[in-house]
């Protein structure tokens, strides 16, 4: 992200997911959508409880779409298109934006990157403009290069270096696939980028952000034609891109063997990681897993909770989520040990709630709680204009269907006891696992 | 039908206009300069509705039947409070308010709140819970009887100590907590309940009957606000906190007076290491006179604004990061507080330009009060802080919040409705004003925390009294130096009593009485008498604490056995304590640590209450002593051992002077920290050698 956090494994990120959930409600989200000529999706949604509008572009490029030697270019990319453009002077889309009193910014995953700006709504129009210079014709020079490439430096060392457990989610996912692009993190290699030349950067540009690749989401104050008609002023215009956009097509190979390594810091307690292969995410076999740890640890009721943290009193805290991604991605287990204690004895209690989940179908009490919890998160879900642009078009670039903001509810509520319990057997396979200890080590100063 | 056609009209006309607009510049969209703003749409602030049950606890709801849920968010408005050897106990108690009561454990509340698919977030300032409406009445009976009757059980205070003792052991690596320790512990000082820092040693101290006390004193209808937003009228909520919280009484709160906070004498570089660091945690900070409700807020919030208080185009960031790249974000922050606000600008910024960084951070400070700004900064502040009042009015929860603020700080009931005018009116000569009345460039903590090697870099930024480095938990770090070659545990020793009238002489005392007074905290004082026979055969003490001449406390040990009278009632002590006692009696003990089993080194030296001190520190099994001799004199001025509970305290041992003829000089003040006062123990007169009688050493003689 260009001034938050990348989709960043924490503890607390964790635990919130799977407290929070739930992106789809009970009350309907509403929305037009249609294509341009060129190919660029567009999604309105109208809702005039607030005098505010939220204009996002969600290109489909991520650190999966990145060359083997230019890792880190999606999100440095990220960066550098709030450069300026042909009309736009660098600094001026900030000043811009906060001029008319809005705020902008951008985040970049695995999968893709996403832009935004939340404005008044009588300012939709100047969105539109910004977004569709961004897309027309950003302007990349080498002062920007220059700039954001330390910028880039300082935002890794300060979410990652000089972050306890920093290495974390960057070590697992370097473990946890050996082939697949996921093996490294949208913050990339500092050298790759150091490497990269002004030629590289427009190549990605040509191939990427263009209208065909691209999702323009809004939401808020607007009146659905009077918005269709600035949309087509401002971005019938900008040619498509017509390369072929490149994805990867490798698959992952299944492990046939425990991988298990530990990895020495600063950091005093030990943390034990334990990372699963899972399907992508919008498949049948996703939303079991999704259940399963919501069972372990959605809350501080759920079974890891009480297990580990509350009656073995081994550890912080304790927790396991889906770690979804568009490719096959991963279930994360974790845990923080308290001071003192062995980290083998805090997996061995992990693995063992593994195997109950395995062996035992989970009671018809969990069952209603499970349901509730997803009641509760899918109605009260979707309350900001931000956040309902965002999941809308998430929705369509990843499973063609943006009316899932309504009905992915069903696919979860459609899940049995029996359903969980399979999919425990089928996807929590030690085999298959990869198992990392963060220990400290002793000859780090303090 | 009529509503839906002027509508219809409306649109109709607009989309035509938009049409033909398109139709013209078909290809031709000029690009070259941003389009103009419509009209400035209408914001419309909310008015909630405020309620109060009879016993003062005050209800105040927004109605919305957007989604089929409601929240309930109880705000308890106390003064903060010092918690002085117990620091983190409002913290404890946070973590524990939801950990049982007399009908449910713990487990059974989180059980019963995720069953209904509800959330309830408790802690020491009230509780945060949410459920869908249908689920109302049952989450709250979970919510008040847990808010109600906590009954803090001992084995989880137990649990939570053991984890909150895990994280702390982790602050050391994590820069973020240091620099937030440091800040804390500079700009308010541990005399301020914002400036304590809950360490290993005060989460010990933390104890049940603590949080039993102060639920009992904080928690309290008549200082609560119950903030209710959703799907609910508001006589529905009314009755239902009347139903779940109406049998809650008043009490009275204590006020606590706070000491102002203190600005730092100069430019204070306050420093804390930590190894191998790959960036520097820079906050430069001060205490500012800005509570809520200030006359000059808008202009606060704007100079605030400019400076670096969130814009992306604010200058902080527009130097530091989009010019210089020194770091990934530079920003400032100045809020107001009903105690004591501060003002902190800060950075992480790569090691290698730490100095620099703190050259731009320091020009940027001065510039804003020196020059005044450019009016188009002004007007993007303006549009930057009046967009982010529009954007929180899409939580619901926003306009509760202004009406809570309203009542909390005594505002107009207006204060929201003109905030855009009074932020309209702010001229740049107000922000120039409020620059030079709130921030003082010359008075600054400097806190950096990084690696030790750049602490060279800072010392041209200090203009205080050099640099001061602190621990990872905001504590002075006085560094240790090695004690001059041939320093031995015996020379320190024998220096020591040389400089009270000899070893010898001590060996040969049968026993001392001493008189004089001990007071706690500054309030209270009681008479103090201690007797000691420290014959081999017949050792024994004998302490009494007396209200004009009515002994309120008496405590007396001998070898076999120990008593202590208190409020009429007398108990006995367990072996341990008396054996402890007995072993502390001796005058000369210190002359013979190695016979008693201790092994002594000689740590070093270092600086104690300004005065360079030797120190030596003893060691048997888990035990540790550890002593200061001043340097100047080699008198012992500092001691830190186990007392009768376990914990380990330090006393201090003032002015020695000579009682009686024989020389012999005795400390006439020892003074330690008990229960978060100062307990000073003072000799008026002392006998050496006294006769005993009979009955010298009974509980009651």
């Amino acid at each position: 992200m260009r001034f938050t956090s990348f989709l960043f494994l924490s503890a607390a990120a964790a635990l919130a997911s799977s407290a929070a959930w739930g992106q789809t409600e009970a009350r309907q989200i509403e929305f037009t959508e249609f294509d341009l000529d060129n190919g660029l999706h567009v999604i309105l949604h109208e809702d005039h409880s607030t005098p505010l509008v939220a204009v996002t572009v969600l290109y489909h490029v991520g650190s999966k779409n990145e060359r083997t030697d230019r890792t880190g270019m999606a999100h440095f990319f990220e960066h550098l298109l709030f450069e300026g453009s042909e009309n736009l002077a660098r600094g001026e889309f900030d000043s811009y934006v906060e001029n008319a009193g809005g705020i902008l910014n951008a985040n970049t995953t695995q999968d893709r990157t996403f832009y935004y700006e939340l404005l008044p709504s009588n300012q939709l129009e100047l969105g539109l403009w910004l977004e569709s210079e961004r897309m027309l014709h950003a302007k990349i020079e080498q002062i920007g290069i220059d700039t954001q490439n330390e910028v880039v430096k300082e935002e890794k060392r300060q979410r990652y270096d000089n972050q306890p457990y920093g290495q974390l989610l960057p070590t697992t996912m370097a473990m946890a696939y050996t082939e697949h692009p996921y093996q490294w993190t949208p913050i990339g290699s500092m050298a790759h980028l150091d490497a990269a030349d002004h030629a590289d950067f427009m190549e990605f540009y040509e191939i990427f952000y263009v209208p065909e690749n691209a999702t323009l989401s809004i939401a808020g104050d607007l009146d659905v034609a009077e918005t269709r008609a600035l949309i087509e002023k401002y971005f019938e215009d900008i040619p498509r891109g017509g390369r072929d956009i490149p994805r990867p097509t490798v698959i992952e190979p299944a492990r046939t063997a425990e991988v298990r390594d530990t990895i020495y810091g600063k950091d005093r307690l030990p943390l034990v990681v334990q990372a699963y292969p899972i399907p992508a995410q919008g498949m049948p076999d996703y939303y079991a897993v999704d259940m399963l740890n919501q069972v372990l640890s959605g809350g501080e009721s759920a079974r890891l909770n009480q297990r580990v943290v509350e009656n073995d009193q081994l550890a912080l805290f304790c927790g396991a989520f889906s770690f979804g991604l568009e490719d096959p991605g991963l279930t994360l287990g974790f845990a923080m040990c308290n001071m003192g204690v062995d980290p083998s004895q805090v997996e061995a209690a992990m693995n063992d709630e593994v195997e109950r989940m395995k062996n035992e179908l989970i009671s018809e009490r969990e069952l209603q709680k499970l349901k509730n919890q997803i009641e509760y998160g899918f109605v009260t879900g979707n309350q900001s204009m931000a956040g309902i642009a965002e999941s809308l078009a998430n929705y369509h670039t990843y499973f063609g269907d943006a009316n899932l903001i309504n009905t992915e509810i069903e696919r979860y509520l459609a899940i049995t006891p029996e359903d969980i319990r399979a999919a425990a057997q089928k996807y929590y396979v030690p085999e298959q696992r990869v198992t990392l200890y963060f220990l400290h080590d002793p000859n780090s100063q303090p | 039908m009529k509503l839906i056609s002027t509508t219809l009209l409306r649109r109709a006309g607009f989309f035509a206009m938009a049409l033909a607009v398109s139709t013209l510049s078909w290809g031709q969209v000029d690009r070259s300069k941003a389009p103009e703003a419509g009209p400035a749409p209408e914001l419309k602030i909310g008015t909630p509705t405020k309620l109060k049950l009879d016993n003062g606890l005050q209800v105040i709801v927004v109605e919305n039947h957007r989604m089929p849920a409601v929240s309930w968010n109880m705000t308890l408005d106390y003064p903060p409070f010092l918690e002085t050897d117990k620091a983190g106990l409002t913290s404890i108690a946070s973590d524990m308010m939801s950990a049982g009561t007399e009908t449910r454990t713990k487990a059974q509340i989180a059980e019963d709140v995720e069953y209904l698919g509800a959330s309830f977030r408790a802690n020491a300032r009230g509780f945060f819970a949410s459920s869908l409406s249908k689920h109302t009445g049952d989450l709250l009976r979970i919510v008040s009887d847990a808010i109600l009757n906590p009954t803090f059980p001992e084995e989880e205070l137990e649990k939570v100590k053991k984890q909150v003792s895990s994280g702390l052991a982790n602050t050391p690596t994590s820069p973020g907590e240091i620099a937030g320790n440091l800040v804390s512990a500079t700009n308010f000082g541990s005399l301020h309940p914002y400036g304590e820092v809950m360490t290993e040693e005060t989460l010990e101290n933390i104890s049940r009957k603590d949080l039993v006390e102060y639920h009992k004193t904080y928690f309290r209808p008549n200082a609560a606000y119950l903030i209710v937003v959703g799907d609910i009228t508001p006589d529905e909520a009314y009755a239902k906190a009347n139903a779940h919280f109406g049998k809650w009484y008043r009490g009275d709160i204590p006020y606590t007076r706070i000491m102002p906070a203190k600005f730092p004498t100069g430019n204070q570089v306050r420093f804390a290491a930590v190894d191998g660091a790959a960036q520097s945690t820079i906050n430069i900070t001060q205490p500012v006179p800005f509570p809520p409700g200030h006359p000059d807020a808008a202009a606060i919030q704007l100079m605030n604004s400019i400076l670096g208080g969130g814009a992306f185009s604010g200058r902080l960031m527009q130097n530091l990061r989009e010019d210089k790249a020194f770091t990934y974000g530079a920003r400032c922050s100045l809020s107001a507080d009903p105690v004591t606000a501060q003002f902190i600008a800060y950075a992480d910024v790569r090691s290698e330009v730490t100095d620099s960084a703190l050259v731009e951070f320091m020009a940027e400070i001065n510039r804003i009060r020196d020059e005044q700004v450019d009016s188009t900064e002004l007007a993007t502040a303006k549009a930057f802080l009046s967009g982010s009042f529009a954007r929180s009015l899409e939580n619901e929860g926003t306009v509760a919040r202004f009406a809570l603020n309203i009542e909390r700080y005594d505002l107009p009931e207006d204060y929201y409705q003109t905030y855009l005018q009074r932020l309209d009116a702010v001229t740049v000569e107000d922000i120039q004003r409020v620059a030079k009345n709130m921030l003082k460039p010359n008075n600054l903590n400097i806190c950096v925390v990084g690696s030790p090697d750049i602490l060279d870099k800072l010392r041209p930024f200090d203009t205080g009294n050099g640099i001061d480095q602190y621990d990872a938990f905001g504590r002075v770090r006085i560094p240790r130096t090695d004690a001059p070659a041939g320093t031995t545990v015996e020379s320190v020793v024998s220096r020591h009593f040389d400089a009270i009238g000899g070893a010898k002489a001590w060996s040969k005392l049968s026993g001392i009485t001493t008189e004089g007074s001990v007071e706690f905290g500054a309030g209270m004082s009681l008479q103090h008498r201690e007797d000691k026979r420290f014959s081999k055969k017949a050792q024994a003490m004998r302490t009494e604490l007396a209200m004009a001449g009515q002994p309120v406390m008496i405590r007396a040990i001998q070898p076999e056995g120990g008593q202590e009278l208190q409020m009429g009632n007398v108990s006995d002590m367990d072996a341990e304590a008396v054996a402890m006692m007995m072993d502390y009696l001796s005058p000369i003990r210190l002359t013979k640590m190695d016979k008693l089993g201790y092994e002594g080194t000689v740590l070093g030296q270092e600086e104690v209450a300004g005065e360079p001190s030797t120190i030596l520190e003893f060691v048997k099994g888990d035990i540790k002593e550890t002593y200061w001799f001043r340097n100047s004199d080699g008198l012992l001025i500092q001691q830190q051992r186990p007392s009768l509970d376990g914990s380990l305290v330090v006393e201090k041992l003032e002015m020695y002077i000579p009682f009686g003829d024989l020389g012999l000089k005795l400390p006439a003040s020892r003074s330690s920290a008990v229960a978060g006062q100062t307990m000073t123990i003072r000799v008026a007169k002392a006998s050496f050698n006294p006769e005993f009688d009979e009955n010298a050493f009974d509980l009651q003689r």
